[in-house]
């Protein structure tokens, strides 16, 4: 009877070990309760029926490479500033700010720039809990990184990476945060690059177009504002969120609109997003304070 | 007689065990990969949904890029699964396809694969999207639910039965060809 007994006793800790896994969550989810459900009950929560999907930041930079911005360093959140952040929202936060800068100086190839902001960017992930991304592997792909391609693949690779953990380990509420962190500071750059405002201009319609990322990221967070930490952010994104809800979308005429083959589809193309200068001053403004803010740039 | 009743309870026990690790969505990581010319998308993203159950995913895409989408479901849901996308800037519904179709040729439903003639081998459907300006889908996937056993005896109350599985979505992109960058 011993090793049946046995078998139930180490059967019993299993079912233990899971139950309490299924009820456990990341330390950052677990302030309310509503968010910290794991994958068990995630599918029956009616607020989580819809998932708000937000771009990185690598999307933002392949466009301003190509539209022949001038790389600038000072655009860069300063590595010092990351020994500011010692509350979990500020760290995650800023492992996205300083993932974008990390995609950015990838994307213009400065190499030795890319090394240091990866440093920064491995020490914050130690201190949110994402350091088994950070393997010797990868560090070591890094050094050996000789052309721009593999340095701009090595970093969309690691974000990859990273999305993929948090993911797995349902901390959706860091990989907000993160997204943010990342967005903001991709936005940032861009209006820091993109100086002046010109109509009909590829750059300044690429900001104008954040307007639908930048309400998903918004709705993707309200999914989450019982956390406090995400009720804050809301409240610190506002004055973005104001200037893009002014903006005006506007009907046009397009010839391709809805020609649609079997597996081959054409969408937009009736409506545009319009920004004028106005705005742009204004959005170009408010997201510098938001972000410096967030960096602790500006204490 | 004992030790095969403890077996049968440890077994049990276990099950629950089992059959999380197949909900999970780690096992679909593997099809999130970059597809040349495509790179992969970080917008691309996995949930653990339940049948009887509609989930919504809304993606932003923006003009200078080409997108390819493609979906995969657990086998728990046997493809028995509705896809529909609405673009947001016309409120038209642009793709509305079942997982399997009776014919499974290209374009007529959204997991199962087909037989692709150009290479003569088997194909799992994508969908491309281009973008001529920055808009948002909605992509609605509706998880049919289980048919239920009727019971003979009204007295009896069944459980009602319900399957849960991982449902991914990939997204992949490339610089689009008439891009005006």
């Amino acid at each position: 009877m011993k090793a049946p007994f046995k078998l139930i006793t180490v059967v019993f800790a299993f079912g233990m070990l899971y139950l309490v896994s299924a009820c456990g969550e990341d330390a950052n989810n677990n302030k309310n309760g509503k968010d910290s459900l794991n994958q068990n009950v995630t599918e029956i929560n009616d607020d989580n029926l819809i998932t708000y999907l937000i771009p990185s930041p690598k999307d933002m930079f392949a466009f301003t490479k190509e539209g022949n911005l001038k790389y600038s360093g000072e655009v860069l959140n300063a590595k010092e500033n990351a020994d500011k952040y010692i509350d979990t929202k500020s760290q995650e936060i800023g492992f996205g700010i300083y993932s974008a800068d990390l995609a950015y100086t990838a994307a213009f190839n400065q190499t030795n720039t890319a090394g240091e902001y990866l440093k920064v960017v491995e020490s914050l992930s130690d201190k949110i809990g994402l350091n088994s991304v950070f393997t010797e592997s990868l560090v070591s792909r890094f050094k050996k990184i000789a052309n721009k391609d593999s340095l701009l693949k090595v970093t969309n690779d690691t974000y990859y990476d990273i999305v993929k953990f948090l993911e797995d380990n349902d901390r959706n509420t860091s990989l907000s945060l993160i997204s943010v962190g990342g967005w903001l500071e991709s936005l940032y750059i861009v209006t820091n690059l993109q100086n002046t405002y010109q109509k009909d201009n590829d750059v300044i319609q690429l900001i104008a177009d954040q307007k639908n990322i930048f309400e998903n990221i918004i709705l993707s967070l309200q999914q989450r504002e019982a956390d406090p930490n995400v009720a804050d952010l809301i409240k610190e994104l506002q004055p973005i969120k104001e200037v893009y809800d002014g903006l005006e979308v506007i009907k046009i005429e397009n010839p391709d609109a809805n020609n649609t083959k079997t597996n081959k589809i054409i969408v937009g193309g009736t409506t545009k997003i319009v920004m004028t200068e106005d705005q742009y001053t204004k959005l170009k403004k408010v997201i510098a304070d938001v972000r410096n803010k967030l960096t602790g740039s500006d204490v | 007689m004992k030790t095969k009743l403890i077996y049968i309870i440890a077994l049990v026990l276990l099950f629950p065990l089992f059959s999380d690790a197949q909900s999970r969505c780690s096992d679909f990581f593997k099809y999130r990969r970059p597809e040349a010319p495509y790179e992969y998308n970080n917008q691309s993203s996995s949930a653990v949904c339940v049948t009887g159950q509609t989930y919504e995913f809304i993606l932003p895409l923006t003009k200078g890029k080409d997108y390819r989408l493609k979906f995969y479901a657990a086998a728990v849901f046997n493809n028995k699964i509705k896809f529909k996308i609405i673009d947001e800037s016309t409120h038209e519904t642009v793709l509305d396809l079942p997982g399997e179709s009776a014919n499974r040729e290209e374009g007529s439903c959204v997991l199962a694969d087909y037989y692709n003639e150009d290479n003569g081998k088997s194909s799992h459907p994508y969908f491309d999207f281009y973008p001529a300006t920055s808009t948002t889908l909605k992509i609605i996937i509706e998880v049919l639910p289980v048919p239920q056993a009727e019971s003979t005896d009204a007295n009896i109350k069944r459980q009602k039965k319900m399957n849960r599985g991982c449902v991914t979505v990939v997204v992949l992109d490339k610089p689009a060809e008439n891009s005006s960058f």
